[in-house]
């Protein structure tokens, strides 16, 4: 009881303190408790990561010395990878909260035979949101970047132009 | 104009040095996720990501998988209380007397079969391996295939016997269920199967020359039922063989413990 009210209060927590919308942090939640599940098996068909505009500028310090880039505007970074059909149903429940409002339907293009797609939603009064699927075979990524950023800065990142 | 030449160069290797730093950093988004490039590591990315494991599938086949089931077992064998009625008259005395820390059962699981549950804390563990019984026997003495019985034999060699063994070799199957983490601590109950392929006695003696005879009248099947802990790759296991070694009316009757460890 005690171990599902924690739960509870961290993903609580974790969709108020969260940059992105409830939407995509309820499917996101749900992917990182099935790690909480399984957490010691050998099993890579499912892997998160996340990090903050801050870690962005510890990796990168040469870019964050430029106040226009990228990673200053970058508020926080979550991505679900799927390596595999078996989690297929989060994937398929990220696509479905994609094509519902708030989100916006920006591109469905093909670079080095990925196949991406560009959503975007409104963030605060000036910022926004972009949810970006990319597939390729059976692998599929869902990448939901959010801050001050641009379809230009999506576009350059998905080229490598930055 | 040799300073000339040396400024040059110098001049160019810090241009360049300058340009590779300069596009070392980069970020991409693919089919990996955010891929950064390293400062110092142009040509390898880095990778930032907290690694979700999950069980897509729980059933496997094969070497080294999770399993309760180690590949390798070592354990001591003991005969509960010795069933000599069939002697009765004949005055051969206690013959199975053991020397149980020599009296071995090795074992080695070639193949695995498991099925865990998604949490990997209940499974159920099935394998095909190798076992030998070893029953060190007084050095005095071996075992004689008499008329459809076993009987002891005295050795009446001259040279002097290093050890006298009875072995029983089987193939193995044995099946296991399993509760809590095979890979931390779990308790796996379950049973075997020995399918016998041959029984032999072996004396040895100093200077290396050795005795065998083989085929007794041994039971065919001999099954049990196993209790095993296991503690990350190590267990410690309790065999309990109720099916009697040799056939009935053939040879002693006795049933058999073993305890022993797995890696």
């Amino acid at each position: 009881m005690r171990k599902a009210i924690a739960i509870l209060v961290l993903m609580l927590v974790s969709a108020l303190a969260a940059a992105q919308t409830p939407q995509f942090m309820e499917v996101y939640n749900r992917t990182l408790t099935r790690f909480d599940r399984n957490a010691d098996t050998d099993d890579t068909s499912l892997r998160t990561s996340e990090f903050s505009g801050r870690m962005l500028r510890s990796i990168l310090p040469d870019k964050a010395c430029d106040s226009d880039h990228l990673v200053n505007r970058i508020e926080a970074i979550r991505q679900i990878k799927f390596s595999g059909p078996t989690h297929i149903d989060l994937y398929e429940r990220l696509r479905k909260v994609a094509e519902s409002e708030p989100y916006e339907r920006i591109t469905i293009m093909n670079i080095d035979n990925e196949t991406v797609y560009v959503y975007t939603a409104p963030y605060k009064k000036t910022e926004s949101e972009f949810l970006i699927f990319i597939t390729k075979g059976e692998a599929r990524l869902a990448c939901d970047i959010v801050g001050d950023i641009t379809l230009d800065d999506v576009t350059n990142l998905l080229f490598g132009r930055n | 104009m040799k300073h000339c030449t040396l400024l040059l160069l110098l001049l160019t290797a810090a241009l360049l040095t300058g340009i590779g730093k300069a596009e070392a950093q980069s970020m991409r988004l693919g089919i990996d996720g955010i891929e950064f490039r390293s400062p110092d590591e142009n040509q390898s990315s880095v990778y930032v990501g907290l690694p979700v494991w999950y069980s897509s599938s729980s059933f496997n086949i094969g070497r080294n998988i999770p399993t309760s089931i180690p590949a390798f077992e070592l354990g001591w064998n003991m005969l509960s209380p010795v069933d000599y009625g069939i002697y009765e008259g004949m005055g051969y005395g206690s013959f199975l007397n053991l020397n149980n820390w020599k009296s071995t059962q090795v074992t080695v699981n070639l193949l695995n079969f498991s099925a865990f549950n998604r949490r990997r804390n209940v499974g159920i563990s099935f394998a095909i391996g190798i076992r030998a019984n070893n029953f060190r026997l007084d050095k005095s003495l071996t075992l004689a295939d008499g008329e459809q019985m076993v009987t002891p034999s005295p050795i009446g060699s001259d040279l002097e016997v290093k050890k006298s063994k009875f072995t029983v070799a089987a193939i193995h199957i044995p099946v296991e269920v399993s509760f809590g983490r095979w890979d931390k601590f779990s308790i796996a109950a379950g049973g075997f199967a020995d399918i016998v392929m041959n029984s032999h006695t072996k004396i040895k003696y100093k200077g290396g020359s050795k005795d065998k005879e083989h085929n007794f009248p041994v039971n065919f099947i001999q099954a049990g039922a196993t209790l095993r802990l296991s503690f990350h790759s190590f267990c410690l296991y309790c065999n309990y063989t109720p099916t009697a070694i040799f056939k009935s009316g053939c040879g002693p009757k006795t049933q058999m413990w073993t305890i022993g460890i797995g890696l």
